[in-house]
């Protein structure tokens, strides 16, 4: 397949609800306030082009050769997230540096920082991936002993990185890889009933929290620390604890609330508002846009995942599907968290929200896993009868 | 067919598997649209409503404190007034904001640069250069400190590191006067008055007072007092400083700010109260933790003026006489020990202190110095200056023989307690006169149950130490404390001493020794309170410095309108009747008016006319090592048939001389002087 036939066949719809979402970014991120704005816009764009020159690398190279490479960069990420947890038990790592009170960053020089986390989202998915497709190509008919062996194959494979996530400690980076693994075991064709009785497993943990939290508050002090309770607390009663935990939350709420159906307009926000342009960027266009605009950037990215799903099913080749699929799990808790944490339906972690908060490991891993399906997708073939 | 439908069905869990997969994510984006409903439909304009409501915050400039006046009208503590510019910084304030006001202020005040440090001058260089980073930092650490807001404080360092002498040549001596009001401000706190210049000329003041509008309420003018008392610190005036630590909770607690001045001691603790004044208030309106406006102002008012009972001028003479008397003294009979004397003149009606002092040689300079304060906490073995108690003690217990032979009593042990000299035969009133001692050891006895037998010229004692005798001690004891003898006597002050009250000791005859002052020590001022309960006929009066109490008024020269008249404060009449005080006070009058009473000079000649009544005292205080070293004292009040004024005075380590007598006929002479002869015309 040559490239022109490649760019005839790419997903241009999917292209531009990403352009779109580039618009709202630059437009939200220039009218945040509490920062130089229009200098966090220049710095997003510059970002953007950077991000679509690795997108176009990658739709241009065979996302079948990955069958073969994807070890290499699954190792690559470990090695990076191994470089951390070192540095993190004092071996003096070149590069690795704290900032906010977690190691997940690796500075360099003149090109500014990068989270190795990050690109680990995408190599887990590839290799979660492979490992299904090979799984079941050599298990044609399963027994409910391959279901299980292949989870235990999963495990491992996803547990190494998310551990070292976890550690660092990047709860929110650790949740989307969780995310990331529930969608792929979903579709990996393991049997309902081993999913049902996870879910139930899951619900029952949750569920046994929640109980805890209201009847037995002394077995939640076993479990979290102090600052983690208290992020429950800053989350379910945000008055309350307007000035410390529950701050961010009512500063979000009340940039957000003021905007009503039609919105405030974009330089009217009184409301300090900390990290409005890359954990709170949906607050701004939501407070400036009102239900209206932001009801469009939710339609847009349910679009978005729309068109991913549709990329997913398209294709015929199972390892294609897979690695979609995994990439919808991870828009989709990241969306899902980091709106919903602006809106008081999560508690606040260090999201980023996908193509719209400032921030370039983030976004150059979302054009990147974008580029991957459009590779994917552009890939298909057509089964003529 | 089946099987082919199997292996499609198979085939195909795929796409059955992502629909269920988007269905889930239409379900979640759905809760996201919904309660985005919620908080933007719903609750919108709640949340508006919260995020738009402001609130106040509210701020106090100390007003100046009341004077305190002397009786006589001198004043005693002042405050030394100076115009000031203070700074209010409101919430949210950022150091170029603090700039830009400084760089106005510049223009119209005149700031002393001493205090600018090289680092004060270095920030100012940073803020004043928009360029600083380009031209201090390479674009690889600026690129670096870019990204990473925790760098900002590295690369600020770095900067300041790199600033060379040469760069801050450029700073004028305009600039320095920016940059030293700049420091004032960026050292205060929020909503807190922080004096940025004191003691502004007229200039300046105008010039601020024109301008105050384009300060937006930041700044304003102020009146910055400090505690002057120019008549010298007396002890009982106190002291007025910041609020000690332990204390600051309860002072918050009374709308004080953390860095308020308040009244720590004596006086300008106890009238706290009265002496501070309203502040003035200004009220910031906040939103969302940001000052709105330019604060709304209440105007406060000076603290109350009091008087005090105090007269200046006698106080300031005692001194002198006491000086006087003690160096005359020293050059008639050379005794190295006598080094001080303590004196209290008090008003018997009402218990006002007219003057109280205390003075003591500073043996490193052989100068007086003050040591007023010795007189409420200093206590002394006073003597036979208290044997007035013990007659009407004796009273109270029909222990007083109408008649008794002045013989020397021996104890078993061989032990003699005897008078000066063997007086004959003494009724209550020429034992007073005469001072005898045995006297009061008989109506001791008596209390206790003791027999004086006599014998050969002698009594032989037989001394028990039973229920009976502690007793007694305990009744003895309780009757002093009816006079202010070894108990609080109520001044208004917030803290006395009460002397040191010795037990009830194992050897029966030391009752007798506590019967004629040898044994519980008291202050000067329990002997003044004791005096004047005896002039005025029984009545135990507080003693007091507060006369009354002024509201302020803008003439320096005269009190504002009385506000609170102290009213005396009788603390209790001592269980005698006027029959036993007369024969009490006839007692005193002898002892400066009978021939051989033991204060004859106070009687006679120049002093006849003030007609003192007294009683002395003389306390053997080293029996084993110096037994002619002596506490001598004094109570006398005049005249003694309509009672004005009291005297009460002590002179510790002395060995030779009348300097308790010299000292208190000079106090009855200068008070006469001072109150156009009140003691002599009529």
């Amino acid at each position: 397949m040559n490239n022109r036939e490649l760019f005839s066949k790419l997903d241009y719809t999917l292209i531009f609800i990403v352009f779109l979402l580039f618009c709202s970014s630059i437009i939200a991120i220039q009218n945040a306030p509490d920062v130089d704005g229009s200098s966090f816009a220049k710095r997003q764009i510059m970002w953007y082009t950077i991000g679509a020159i690795a997108a176009l690398v990658v739709i241009l190279f065979d996302y079948e050769r990955l069958k073969n490479l994807h070890w290499f960069f699954y190792g690559f990420g470990i090695l990076l997230l191994l470089g951390l947890t070192a540095a993190k038990l004092g071996v003096p790592v070149p590069f690795a540096d704290e900032s906010k009170g977690a190691l997940s960053w690796y500075k360099l020089p003149g090109i500014g920082s990068l989270q190795p986390s990050e690109f680990m989202k995408i190599f887990l998915t590839l290799s979660l991936s492979q490992v299904i497709v090979k799984h079941n190509e050599t298990h044609h008919v399963k027994s409910l002993r391959d279901d299980i062996w292949l989870l235990g194959k999963i495990a491992v494979v996803a547990g190494i990185p998310f551990f070292l996530v976890l550690i660092q400690p990047d709860l929110g980076t650790a949740l989307v890889m969780a995310a990331i693994i529930a969608a792929l075991v979903i579709i990996s064709g393991i049997r309902w009933r081993i999913l049902l009785i996870l879910f139930l497993f899951v619900l029952l943990g949750l569920g046994f929290f929640a109980f805890c939290w209201f009847q037995f508050p002394e077995v939640i002090k076993l479990l979290l620390k102090g600052h983690q309770i208290d992020r429950f607390y800053g989350w379910l009663e945000p008055e309350q604890y307007g000035n410390h935990e529950g701050y961010q939350l009512i500063r979000s709420l009340y940039t957000i609330g003021p905007g009503q159906l039609y919105g405030t307009g974009l330089d009217s926000s009184s409301v300090s508002l900390p990290e409005a342009h890359t954990d709170f960027i949906f607050a701004v266009i939501a407070g400036g846009f009102g239900f209206v605009g932001a009801a469009v950037v939710i339609s847009l990215f349910f679009m978005l995942i729309y068109r991913m799903i549709h990329a997913a099913i398209g294709t015929h080749d199972p390892f294609g599907s897979y690695i979609c699929t995994g990439l919808i799990g991870m828009f989709t808790f990241q969306i899902f968290e980091n709106i919903g944490m602006t809106i008081q339906v999560m508690p606040i972690t260090g999201i980023t929200l996908p193509f719209l908060s400032y921030g370039g490991s983030s976004l150059l891993t979302s054009l990147m896993a974008v580029g991957l399906i459009l590779s994917i997708q552009s890939r298909t073939r057509k089964y003529m009868f | 067919m089946d099987h082919e439908k199997r292996t499609k069905k198979k085939r195909n869990h795929l796409p059955f598997r992502l629909n269920i997969l988007f269905l889930a994510v239409f379900l979640a984006f759905s809760v996201l649209i919904l309660r985005l409903g919620v908080v933007q439909i719903v609750k919108g304009k709640e949340y508006q409503d919260k995020a738009n409501e402001t609130d106040h915050a509210k701020t106090q400039l100390d007003s100046a404190r009341g004077k305190i006046y002397a009786a006589n009208g001198t004043v005693l503590a002042d405050n030394q007034a100076e115009l000031a510019v203070v700074y209010i910084r409101k919430p949210g304030t950022t150091s170029k904001d603090n700039l830009k006001t400084a760089k106005k202020l510049a223009k119209l005040i005149n700031m002393d640069d001493s205090k600018v440090t090289e680092r004060d001058e270095k920030d100012y260089w940073i803020l004043t250069h928009s360029d600083a980073y380009d031209q201090k930092l390479t674009q690889a650490e600026q690129k670096n400190f870019k990204e990473d807001p925790k760098e900002a404080d590295k690369a600020y360092d770095l900067v300041l590191d790199r600033i060379t002498k040469k760069d801050l040549d450029s700073i004028s001596k305009a600039d320095m006067e920016v940059i030293a009001i700049k420091r004032e401000l960026d050292q205060s706190t929020d909503l807190t008055p922080h004096f940025i210049k004191k003691d502004l000329s007229e200039k300046e003041l105008a010039l601020i007072g024109e301008h105050l509008g384009d300060f937006d309420g930041k700044i304003d003018t102020a009146v910055a007092s400090t505690r002057k008392y120019p008549n010298g610190d007396y002890f009982f005036l106190g002291q007025v400083k910041d609020i000690p630590s332990e204390l600051v909770d309860g002072f918050l607690a009374k709308g004080y700010n953390r860095n308020d001045k308040v009244g720590v001691s004596n006086l300008e603790e106890e009238y706290e109260d009265a002496l501070r004044g309203i502040p003035t208030t200004l009220t910031f309106t906040t939103k969302n933790g940001k000052a709105v406006n330019t604060p709304e102002k209440k105007e406060g008012q000076r603290g109350y003026d009091i008087q005090l009972t105090i007269n200046n001028k006698l106080q300031k003479e005692i001194a002198k006489i006491i000086d006087k008397d003690i160096s005359n003294t020293k050059h008639t009979f050379p005794q190295p020990k006598l080094d001080s004397a303590y004196a209290v003149v008090m008003d018997p009606h009402t218990g006002g202190i007219l003057a109280i002092v205390g003075r003591k040689i500073d043996h490193s300079t052989g100068k007086f110095e003050d040591a007023s304060s010795g007189a409420i906490y200093n206590a002394f073995q006073m003597g036979s200056a208290v044997k007035g108690a013990t007659v009407l003690g004796g009273f109270q217990y029909n222990a007083v023989p109408e008649y008794f032979n002045d013989m020397p009593i021996v104890y078993k042990n061989g032990g003699r307690f005897k008078s000066y000299s063997d007086f004959g035969t003494l009724t209550p009133e020429t034992a007073l006169e005469h001072s005898s001692n045995v006297f009061m050891a008989k109506i001791a006895s008596n209390m206790a149950g003791f027999k004086l037998r006599p014998e050969n010229g002698h009594y032989k004692a037989r001394v028990f130490t039973g229920e009976h005798y502690r007793k007694a001690f305990e009744n003895l004891r309780q009757a002093y404390g009816q006079f202010g003898l070894g108990v609080e006597t109520g001044v208004d002050l917030p803290f006395e001493s009460t002397g040191y009250e010795g037990g009830i000791p194992k050897e029966g005859g030391k009752i007798m020794q506590f019967a004629i002052g040898q044994f519980d020590t008291y202050t000067p001022l329990q002997l003044a309170q004791y005096a004047s309960t005896i002039a005025n006929g029984g009545y135990r009066l507080a003693p007091h410095f507060l006369k009354s109490i002024h509201a302020p008024t803008n003439d320096p020269k005269k009190l504002g309108p009385t506000i609170y008249h102290y009213e005396p404060k009788v603390l209790n009449h001592i269980k005698n009747t006027q029959e036993e005080i007369d024969r009490v006070q006839r007692g005193f009058y002898l002892v400066t008016h009978a021939p051989n009473g033991t204060a004859p000079s106070l009687g006679h000649r120049d002093n006849a006319k003030y007609k003192i009544a007294a009683k002395t005292g003389t306390a053997q205080i080293d029996v084993e090592n110096d037994p002619e070293l002596y506490n001598k004292s004094l109570v006398a009040y005049a005249p003694y048939d309509d009672p004005k004024v009291v005297v009460a005075v002590v002179v510790p380590e002395i060995k030779h001389g009348e300097t308790n007598l010299d000292i208190a006929q000079d106090i009855f002479k200068a008070y006469d002087k001072l109150t156009g002869h009140s003691l002599t015309k009529g």
